[in-house]
């Protein structure tokens, strides 16, 4: 068997060893690589600076917990932020396993909502799962009150005082949305009915999704998953989960070129061989 | 009646949208609130769903299955249960530690292994047989590239030209699939409106 045969046909298992490899291997010996800062991730940024004292910043957590690893750190990169600056936050989840990414969150930046005294209640509020998908948005857009009626922790509403002041699409200033998924129905509810500036806060592999709607101006920006987040973090100097994980990026994106390349430098051989042989 | 009724809502929901009017808005938003009620049921059905299909499993002791069926009913009732006590700061804990330290890194882990699946898939079928492969094939070395911040390092147009696939072609397609899905919804809307998509109701 020649080597081109042998690497035609080598055992699946070296692979995913590779890969792991690639993986673990820049998490155990971090390097410093330099990383350019989107035009996209910038201007979210600015646009949470721009925004002033007492604005609303709305959440919509619209993921399933596969999707932490990636949606995590710039979930809590941009949360982080939000709670540096006097700003009041509501969260609310349009899928059952919302709330524990939700909480999961806060958790993470807790450091942030101690060291600025933010309070439960007044400066932030998890609205906890609400069902009812599109309903449930355009429903939340028009009356928020006629929607939920008890928060994340069983709280009636009425006893949250920055619920007062949210009561639909006209109090909310910017909306998130934590997303792994196309963003239609949200362009719909939030961009057209509800005439929001938002922000997805996505997976890699749904950014192409997302570019026609930023062209038409139907969303503000995105923050693209884990590389979204290391730039966030940059941008913030909060470094954490996103930095860390961009060697780990490189590293595993570079594995998977080369692999497509030395199946390809194979392959060529073996046509070579086979027509040299005819 | 029924296509009659859907065919009312449907316009109702329409002119909502355009026309300000107290008692019309009032009306869509309480539709609009049922609707969120009817999902919430639909919950309730998806558990009832799935107790009647482990149970069917349990009783008639189907092979290979039953055992994993009981393993899915525990795992629902304890969730369940967990659940409703996590707003007690009895329950609290348990649940926390179920979703937090169990259910997510499990479900992030089951996605994971799709990667690698995919990593063994390129290698075994990403080789250049037609000039549709080789396109392919470039613009998916472009995209990994745009993402991973060592392409930068290695050559600064690297990250510019995946840049290019990202914002000009493929958007291009995607716009295409978008006005198409859109247009394919107005149509399936008016189909609603006078009673020709009868595939809701079980019907051709």
């Amino acid at each position: 068997m020649g080597w081109a045969q042998g690497i035609a046909k080598i055992d699946t298992r070296w692979l995913y060893l590779a890969l792991l490899l690639s993986f673990a291997l820049p998490l155990v010996l971090p390097t410093a690589i330099p990383l350019k800062i989107s035009g996209e991730t910038r201007i979210v940024y600015d646009a949470v600076e721009a925004l002033p004292a007492g604005s609303v910043v709305a959440i919509d957590v619209f993921c399933s917990l596969s999707s932490v690893p990636e949606l995590q750190p710039p979930a809590v990169a941009v949360t982080a932020h939000l709670f540096t600056r006097p700003l009041k936050v509501v969260i609310w989840a349009l899928v059952p396993e919302g709330p524990i990414f939700a909480q999961m969150v806060i958790d993470k930046v807790k450091p942030e909502i101690e060291r600025y005294g933010k309070k439960y209640g007044e400066d932030y509020v998890l609205l906890g799962y609400i069902a009812g998908a599109e309903a449930a948005m355009s429903a939340l857009m028009k009356d928020t009150r006629a929607v939920v009626t008890r928060d994340q922790y069983n709280n009636p509403i009425e006893k949250l005082p920055l619920m007062d002041s949210v009561r639909g699409a006209k109090d909310i200033n910017l909306l998130f949305c934590w997303m792994a998924a196309q963003p239609d129905e949200r362009i719909r509810q939030y961009s057209v009915f509800g005439g929001i500036k938002w922000v997805p806060i996505n997976v890699s592999a749904w950014l192409s999704g997302l570019r026609p709607y930023l062209e038409a101006k139907q969303i503000l920006s995105f923050v693209n998953g884990l590389r979204g987040a290391a730039e966030y973090e940059y941008l913030t100097k909060r470094y954490s989960r996103g930095t860390a994980s961009m060697g780990m990026l490189s590293i595993s994106h570079l594995m998977v070129v080369g692999a497509i390349i030395l199946a390809n430098v194979t392959f060529l051989y073996a046509q070579q061989k086979s027509k040299r042989g005819n | 009646m029924i296509l009659t009724v859907q065919a009312i809502l449907t316009v109702l929901m329409i002119v909502d949208f355009f026309v300000t009017n107290p008692s019309l808005n009032e009306l869509a938003r309480q539709l609009t609130n049922t609707a969120i009620v009817l999902g919430g049921f639909t919950l309730s059905l998806g558990a009832a769903a799935l107790a009647r299909f482990h149970i069917n499993h349990i009783t008639k002791r189907t092979a290979k299955e039953w055992y994993y069926s009981i393993w899915t009913l525990v795992c629902v009732v304890l969730t369940f249960s967990l659940g409703l006590a996590s707003t007690t700061p009895f329950g609290k804990p348990g649940y926390d530690f179920l979703t937090q330290t169990l259910l997510a890194p499990f479900s992030a882990a089951i996605y994971a292994i799709a990667g690698f699946c995919m990593f063994s898939l390129m290698f075994r079928s990403f080789v250049g047989r037609s000039v549709e492969v080789v396109i392919f094939l470039i613009s998916a070395f472009l995209l990994l590239m745009k993402n991973a911040p060592i392409a930068e390092v290695i050559w600064s147009g690297l990250p510019i030209m995946g840049d290019w696939v990202n914002n000009v072609p493929s958007m291009a397609g995607l716009r295409g699939i978008t006005i198409g899905a859109g247009v394919g919804l107005v149509a399936s809307v008016v189909r609603g409106i006078l009673g020709l998509e009868r595939g809701g109701l079980g019907r051709e």
